[in-house]
């Protein structure tokens, strides 16, 4: 199955087409290029395709009142895009399958074109799929989970909601963490009624509150939580069960409903996008924290994965080389390995997007991100 | 090229002949490297370590090294000159093989842009370079003749006190790569060419 998605005039996107996105897909640029609108967009879509295969797969199943609308202008809202509108953004998302059949859902002229009857997913290409965004908000997780009920009823926003959702999910079935590179663990403890999060340190023997641990403990554990668990946990049959029983119960009609395929018989698929996985990390544990998240989504996962994120850390990219050399020795670093043809890398620059996957070599170009530290040292040397 | 560029552009585009001189050299070198001065002059160097790329030519190629920045610049025409981006160098060798269009990245150019954009730049220096040169049909005609047809960019890796490493940290992996990186750049590749990319030792091997 291959993903395609073509974005125009989307804020500070101007025109960017990936033709192929892969299972790891790695944004740089600077701050405010588009990386973000760029990876909401493509879950967006994502989400968008998710929902259509629900709605084919209870047309088929006999379910004739379709149980939802997609409502764009509230999605739009709720990725921050709702400004963009007025640019008349045009958004078209293509799957396309081995049997050369595609599926196209474009947004253009503020209509949505590719989810009506008339585009139904065919019975032997549905899937179920299930999208986790781990935005950078992630850091007030621990504030967040330690007020617990007292705070409920606040909102920070669409994307804190999604991934402290995915947080508190991803805890209620891991009571355990290893987090090797910070050398610490993650305990989730049961107190009373409520959950409490405990970061043990596994060298000094330290135990202190999540919410008092570092910020790179902070922001690195969601990562690293959320990631496992859809990896090797997520149970799938659990989630289309409740997925189709929520919507059969809206419809009323409940009886009609003849299931056309078992969930074992479609196909399954995890979508993980974050934004900049190396907040507040030291340079080496940023390259642990990649290779523990690559170790996790694809050589540990009984679950299939795809992962996008977004980085400014240029330890990271050139580490990327690391593991597809790795791949290429067969061998691993810290567990991880990539083969390259499972990798893109993209800069987003000027609204515009550049693959820095080198043409005639198996490696990232990582120049783009040493430019600066050349730089420096070229001013330094003026300095006379 | 030269004279193309000295008669067919300068009649396409209706502008004064120029008259520059020392715009062009010719080697036969085995090993050369080319230096983008700051006063915008491009010097010859066989000493390794002097220019800011290099070219390996063990196959004693005739090679045409033109200065197409000051070319342009030379014009005495505001309207046509004001505001078109150019690239460094034109290097085109006396047979149907080479004809590349070289931006040299060097700290005259880091000045210029302050702080960023230095890549992008040189990017979109190649990139005008073409559409001006395209536009004129019998260099298009000459070009066509060619069989390695290439944009490049030679990035100069800078130099950081002796005690610290950071820079050649940096900028390791152009070692394990001696041939440059192949980038995709699909408005270069639209002419016809490739876009490669050079760092620091990285040399352009013209081959036979």
């Amino acid at each position: 199955m291959k993903e395609s998605i073509h974005i125009k005039n989307l804020g500070p996107i101007k025109d960017i087409f990936i033709e192929d996105i892969k299972p790891i897909t790695v944004l740089i640029g600077e701050s405010g290029s588009g990386k973000s609108t760029l990876m909401k967009a493509i879950a967006l879509f994502r989400w968008l395709y998710k929902m259509h295969n629900i709605r084919s797969y209870l047309k088929r199943s006999k379910v004739s009142k379709s149980p939802f609308r997609f409502r764009m202008d509230t999605y739009f809202k709720n990725c921050g895009f709702d400004q963009y509108l007025k640019y008349n953004p045009e958004i078209t998302y293509t799957v396309e399958f081995p049997n050369q059949k595609k599926y196209t859902i474009k947004f253009s002229n503020n209509k949505l074109i590719g989810t009506s009857d008339n585009d139904l997913i065919q019975l032997a290409d549905l899937q179920y799929s299930k999208l986790s965004f781990i935005s950078e908000t992630r850091n007030v997780i621990p504030l967040w989970a330690d007020k617990g009920a007292s705070l409920s009823g606040g909102y920070l926003g669409f994307y804190f909601h999604e991934v402290y959702n995915d947080f508190a999910l991803a805890s209620d079935n891991l009571k355990e963490l290893d987090v090797s590179y910070l050398d610490l663990k993650l305990s989730v403890k049961k107190v009373q009624s409520e959950k409490k999060y405990i970061i043990q340190g596994k060298k000094d023997k330290y135990e202190i509150d999540f919410k008092n641990s570092s910020s790179g403990t902070q922001n690195a554990i969601p990562v690293s939580l959320i990631a496992e668990h859809f990896s090797n946990h997520f149970d799938f049959e659990d989630a289309f069960n409740r997925t189709l029983l929520k919507f059969l119960s809206q419809t009323d009609n409940i009886t009609d409903f003849k299931p056309v395929k078992n969930l074992g018989d479609i196909q399954k698929k995890l979508y993980i996008h974050i934004e900049e996985p190396e907040l507040s990390l030291y340079p080496d544990a940023q390259c642990e924290l990649i290779s523990d998240l690559i170790s996790k989504c694809f050589i540990e996962n009984t679950n299939e994965i795809e992962l996008i994120f977004s980085t400014h850390s240029p330890y990271i990219i050139n580490h990327l080389n690391l593991l597809i050399k790795a791949n290429d020795s067969d061998k691993l670093i810290d567990g991880a390995k990539i083969p390259f043809e499972n990798l893109a890398v993209y800069q987003i620059e000027e609204g515009k997007i550049e693959n820095l996957i080198v043409q005639n070599q198996r490696i990232v170009n990582t120049n783009p991100l040493s430019d600066t530290i050349n730089r420096i040292y070229d001013q330094y040397a003026q300095l006379k | 090229m030269k004279d193309l560029l000295m008669t067919s552009l300068v009649a396409h585009y209706g502008l004064p002949v120029p008259t520059t001189t020392n715009w062009f050299i010719q080697t036969v070198e085995k090993y050369f490297e080319i230096e983008d001065t700051d006063a915008g002059e491009i010097l010859l160097h066989t000493t390794r370590g002097l220019g800011m790329s290099k070219f390996s030519n063990q196959n004693d190629l005739d090679v045409t090294i033109i200065n197409y920045d000051k070319f342009i610049t030379s014009i005495q025409s505001t309207p046509f000159k004001n505001g078109r981006q150019r690239c460094d160098i034109i290097l085109n060798t006396n047979d149907d093989k080479y004809f590349i269009l070289g931006e040299i990245k060097d700290r005259s150019i880091v000045n210029k842009n302050s702080q960023k954009k230095v890549r992008k730049g040189a990017k979109e220096q190649i990139l005008a370079s073409l559409q001006t040169i395209y536009a004129v049909p019998e260099i298009v005609a000459y070009i066509n003749l060619k069989t390695r047809k290439l944009c490049c960019y030679f990035n100069k890796q800078s130099d950081s006190p002796v005690l610290l490493n950071a820079t050649t940290a940096f900028n390791r992996l152009p070692n394990f790569y001696p041939d440059g990186f192949q980038m995709s750049k699909p408005d270069i590749e639209a002419f016809g060419f490739y876009f490669f990319e050079y760092t620091g030792e990285q040399t352009m091997t013209l081959r036979n």
